[in-house]
């Protein structure tokens, strides 16, 4: 057996290789921050107007491509040290993807806030299905890609048995938990965070003290799309290539962790993107890689089933 | 002086008139009762002059120092036959259309509360006041996330502002609770203190007597005497505690079926034979 190749086994190896499940769970949690960034959009959008927000996994796959301009402005811009590409490149794609946010609030939502709940929902898939053609037809159909950035690995342990993890997964975790830790900080003790939960808990009573509710609500949009963005940059980076239909299954798995966190959740929305990429992880290492998908959504279902509030979400409390 | 001119108000539901022809004015500095049987059209009135519903017809006019504000038209209406007369009334019209909303009467300088409690109870008591400060606070992204140092002066400025309400409303002690932990008759003080926070010139308090024991309705009335006296607030209120608004109200109108009966003083109100009928539901006013 060959025992670099610690991603793809379809066998479950007994007895149980440490290293292996040790690589898996660092996969995990890579993977994890990234379901966590993304899941933050749905969790917040849901939080503030109670929709889920289909498109946000075109808002996704949308910074993925904008990561890539950004990557050739700069290089034509003669910006060469790694350390700044990184930096310039998340600053400018999260601009840039939280105005796509704002604007499909705009556009899509706004307009039906005062209509029955079914038609946000119709209009954000419609969101997502132009978003995804328009991308198709202005960028091409084929996969794209962009040079890797840090080729460097760590690896522990020795001949046959270690573990490994690359720069590229090192700045993943990083940068995830430093914007999931800023967005924290936002939220719970800047002023404007603090309008976005008093609107989350009672809309109209903010607005009665002056909390200006359609600003608020496309700030939310903003925020989570910038959030999204970071994921997007970070795995392009990482894996190089995309194309213009990997916003949905991300989406929808993102999805899955924010209802298995607790959607509305902050916290709930990073704690579930952890707990599904590790599962994901465990399960194709030691199960079956090609079902890891079925795995992914069997989890949305026995968690709508048995704990429809997720892990960290309250019960729905009528309202009176 | 007046500092709120309702005039010729109506409203309706469906098929239903909630008010009709409703005029009244609130003189600065007085305390307002609105009184009547239930379903007479009180907190209709509320939702209006706080530019929640847009009515049907009618002015509300908040008398300021910087001028006069027309409460009806922050909702951003459809656009009628004269405001293509002047165009001052036409982009105040399209400038609503934009950017119009409830918050506006807010900002304006009109406060209210509601008679089933409205607190961001997972917020606590010193966040609900703060989140009331919202349009004076710095409320900019980034020198929230890099606490600049005129995010930290706001904030200073918003804490000192809530804890002197927090202080006269006797809260202080709580202010790092949680507001849904707050006993009830807290939570209407806490309420009263946050709309205070934004500074109102007119406080309007939605049956803020309701559920309270004798001796905290009598607190009450103190709170209310002394937000007028002290801070020079105008207060309207709706309440259903005759003692309560006899004792504190200096003018008080009288509504039914959404149509004002009587307006005066307590005395002349509890006098007259109309508010006996609509109160007894005698169909004759006795002699």
């Amino acid at each position: 057996m060959d025992r670099n190749r610690v991603s793809n086994h379809t066998t479950a190896p007994l007895p149980m290789d440490l290293h292996i499940a040790a690589q898996q769970l660092i996969n995990g949690w890579v993977l994890g921050s990234v379901y966590g960034l993304i899941a933050v959009g749905y969790t917040m959008v849901y939080g503030i107007i109670g929709m889920i927000n289909f498109a946000h996994g075109e808002v996704y796959m949308l910074s993925a491509y904008l990561t890539a301009i950004a990557l050739a402005l700069l290089a034509a811009l003669g910006v060469s040290s790694a350390g700044w590409v990184i930096v310039l490149v998340l600053a400018l794609t999260v601009l840039f993807t939280a105005l796509w946010g704002w604007a499909i609030e705009r556009v899509a939502y706004r307009p039906l806030r005062a209509a029955n709940r079914l038609a946000p929902l119709i209009s954000a898939i419609g969101v997502s299905l132009a978003l995804q053609n328009y991308v198709r037809l202005a960028q091409g159909a084929r996969s794209q890609g962009v040079p890797a950035l840090l080729d460097g690995t760590l690896r522990l342990g020795d001949g046959e048995n270690f573990v490994q993890i690359t720069h590229q997964q090192i700045l993943i975790v990083v940068v995830a938990f430093a914007s999931m830790a800023l967005l924290a900080w936002v939220v719970q003790r800047t002023a404007l965070g603090r309008a976005c939960r008093a609107t989350q808990q009672d809309p109209l009573m903010a607005q009665l003290l002056g909390v200006d509710v359609d600003r608020i609500i496309a700030v939310v949009f903003a925020l989570g799309a910038g959030m999204a963005a970071v994921a997007g940059t970070l795995v392009t980076l990482n894996y190089g290539s995309f194309d213009f239909s990997i916003g949905f299954v991300t989406g929808i798995k993102a999805f899955t962790a924010a209802v298995l966190g607790g959607i509305g959740s902050l916290p709930g929305a990073m704690l579930g993107g952890i707990l599904l990429g590790l599962a994901e992880s465990l399960f194709s290492g030691f199960v079956n890689t090609d079902y890891k998908d079925v795995f992914a959504f069997s989890v949305l279902i026995l968690t709508l089933v048995f704990r429809p509030s997720g892990l960290l979400g309250r019960p729905e409390v009528e309202k009176v | 002086m007046s500092l709120l001119e309702v005039q010729d108000l109506s409203m309706r539901f469906g098929g239903v008139a909630a008010l009709h022809q409703v005029g009244f004015v609130v003189e600065e500095g007085t305390i307002t009762a609105l009184i009547g049987p239930n379903g007479a059209g009180k907190t209709t009135v509320f939702n209006c002059v706080t530019g929640f519903y847009r009515p049907h017809q009618g002015s509300i006019r908040l008398h300021r120092p910087e001028g006069a504000l027309e409460l009806t038209e922050l909702l951003g209406g459809p656009f009628r036959g004269r405001d293509f007369a002047s165009p001052g009334a036409f982009f105040r019209r399209l400038k609503y259309k934009i950017a119009g909303g409830s918050h506006l009467a807010a900002r304006a300088g009109v406060a209210r509360t509601f008679q089933n409690i409205r607190l961001f109870r997972g917020m606590t008591v010193m966040e609900n006041l703060l989140a009331a400060q919202y349009n004076r606070l710095n409320r900019h992204l980034l020198s929230g996330v890099l606490g600049t140092p005129g995010f930290a002066r706001a904030e200073r400025e918003g804490i000192r502002r809530a804890s002197a309400w927090l202080e006269f409303f006797a809260l202080l002690e709580d202010a790092n609770r949680l507001a849904g932990e707050l006993p009830y008759g807290k939570q209407r003080r806490l309420e009263m203190a946050r709309a205070m926070c934004i500074s109102p010139r007119l406080l309007c308090l939605d049956e803020p007597a309701a559920g309270l024991n004798p001796q905290e309705t009598a607190e009450l009335a103190g709170w209310i005497r002394r937000l007028r006296q002290d801070h020079g607030v105008t207060l309207l209120l709706i309440e259903h505690d005759m003692g309560l608004v006899m004792e504190i109200s200096d003018h008080v109108v009288v509504l039914d079926h959404g149509e004002v009966i009587a307006a005066g003083t307590p005395a002349q109100v509890r006098r007259d034979p109309k508010v006996l009928t609509a109160y007894l539901g005698l169909d004759e006013p006795s002699p």
